[in-house]
């Protein structure tokens, strides 16, 4: 997948910011989410999945270990649902304080040909971004994400510095991105929303990555052991390019297999779809979906 | 300060449950389970049988026996003269449940089945 997104960007992110501090916190979240992260590395990232009982996903989320605390970063659908999850869920005995962080600490994801230049400018220097390695540079951190399609820079900060640091990125030539931009490069990128996973089955759409299979049990596990021994994927999450416009909703191939379309948008005439296929539409690598032809690749979360 | 010592994060989140008066049903053969399992230690240890969160349906089931634990917000239920404790925040969900007590090489032990569960796992210790 290629990369063509262009310029230096930013879009502030609407999220579901939690966090959790005690002994336990770390145990909390592990028996809740499919990915094991009860021995992962202070200052680390880990994207994370919530699964019901039947193994379909109910939230994604992205959680960092800071000086022994827990941030949670959910989406903002669901984050109410996901927190009741884990505060319903704390046993008498553990030490687990949940604290909604919504107002304090702000989502900004940078898209830049060289993010060293933007840690720079803000004062930093000597510092090599490594992928999800939890980066705390003064008050504010920074987290490099990888995708199929490219790169984020993600920085978390205080909301009271939000002015602050918008006019650092001005003055470095960032430009805002709008909703629809931003929807445009995440397509670009390959990064699903909740809005293109919820419900499926992780495997259908590529993350496998997210389901370790050394962890035990939690909500969905007897669903993805099965999965992972016996099962056979029947529909997969793909990412469509093409250059018509098309709107989210559920369509017929042109030999009138179904394809359920999540996210798109289009920008000088480029469009991309987040389309939900059966696997042996996907075979040929190219589809016609309302009278155009697309390209199809499975997305792979990495 | 760094980025969790600033403003604008709320108190910590307390979880709104339902509380009920809980009765539990033992088995003959869980309350000699149990007898064995406290050992003479009746006057200063309870057993205490809680859910979490965990398992492949969603909550899972624990039994301790411990010393008696200075939190307030437990119910006691005198089995065969043994103390058992159900917190407040699980007694929605522990209320009515039978215990029994199951000698067998595999996968024996105590077993729960739990009247309010709408569904449970193969290995029997989760519930939803």
């Amino acid at each position: 997948m290629s990369n063509n997104t262009s310029g230096e960007e930013y879009y502030v992110r609407s999220q579901s910011v939690t966090l959790l501090q005690g002994s336990d916190s770390t145990n909390v979240i592990d028996r809740v989410v499919s990915t094991r992260i009860i021995d992962s590395p202070d200052s680390h990232a880990k994207d994370v999945l919530f699964c019901d009982y039947n193994g379909r996903i109910t939230d994604i989320g992205s959680i960092y270990k800071i000086q022994e605390k827990i941030l949670l970063l959910s989406s903002e659908e669901m984050g109410d649902k996901t927190r009741k999850t884990l505060i319903d869920g704390k046993s008498w005995d553990e030490q687990c304080d949940l604290i909604i962080a919504d107002e304090a600490i702000g989502r900004v994801s940078l898209i830049s040909a060289d993010f060293q230049s933007i840690i720079t400018r803000m004062g930093f220097e000597g510092i090599d971004l490594e992928r999800n390695r939890v980066m705390e540079f003064g008050d504010m951190i920074a987290v490099k994400s990888e995708f199929p399609g490219g790169s984020i820079l993600d920085i978390l900060l205080p909301r009271n510095q939000m002015s602050d640091f918008i006019s650092i990125l001005e003055d470095a030539e960032y430009s805002e991105m709008s909703e629809d931009r931003w929807n445009f490069v995440r397509l670009e990128v390959c990064i699903p929303s909740l809005v293109d996973i919820r419900g499926n089955l992780p495997n259908e759409c590529g993350m496998i990555n997210l389901i370790s299979d050394n962890k035990g049990c939690y909500p969905g596990q007897e669903i993805h052991a099965r999965l992972e021994s016996r099962g056979r994927t029947v529909k997969r999450l793909c990412l469509l390019t093409g250059e018509a416009a098309i709107g989210p909703g559920k369509y017929r191939l042109s030999n009138g297999s179904p394809a359920h379309i999540t996210s798109c948008e289009s920008s000088d005439g480029i469009s991309y779809a987040i389309v939900i296929l059966r696997v042996d539409d996907i075979e040929s690598g190219s589809v016609n979906l309302d009278g155009a032809n697309w390209k199809v690749e499975e997305l792979t979360y990495l | 300060m760094g980025i969790l010592g600033g403003e604008g994060f709320s108190l910590p989140v307390v979880s709104e449950t339902e509380v009920v008066d809980v009765k539990l049903n033992f088995t003959e053969k869980a309350i000699r389970a149990l007898e064995q399992n406290m050992n003479g230690d009746e006057d200063t240890h309870v057993l205490v049988i809680s859910a979490q969160s965990g398992g492949c349906s969603g909550y899972l089931y624990d039994m301790k026996i411990i010393e008696r634990p200075e939190d307030e917000g437990f119910q006691q239920i005198s089995i065969g003269g043994i103390n058992v404790l159900v917190h407040n925040k699980d007694s929605s969900m522990l209320n009515g449940i039978q215990i029994d007590f199951k000698e067998t090489l595999m996968g024996g032990g105590f077993q729960i089945e739990n009247p309010n569960a709408d569904r449970a796992c193969g290995c029997g210790q989760s519930f939803g």
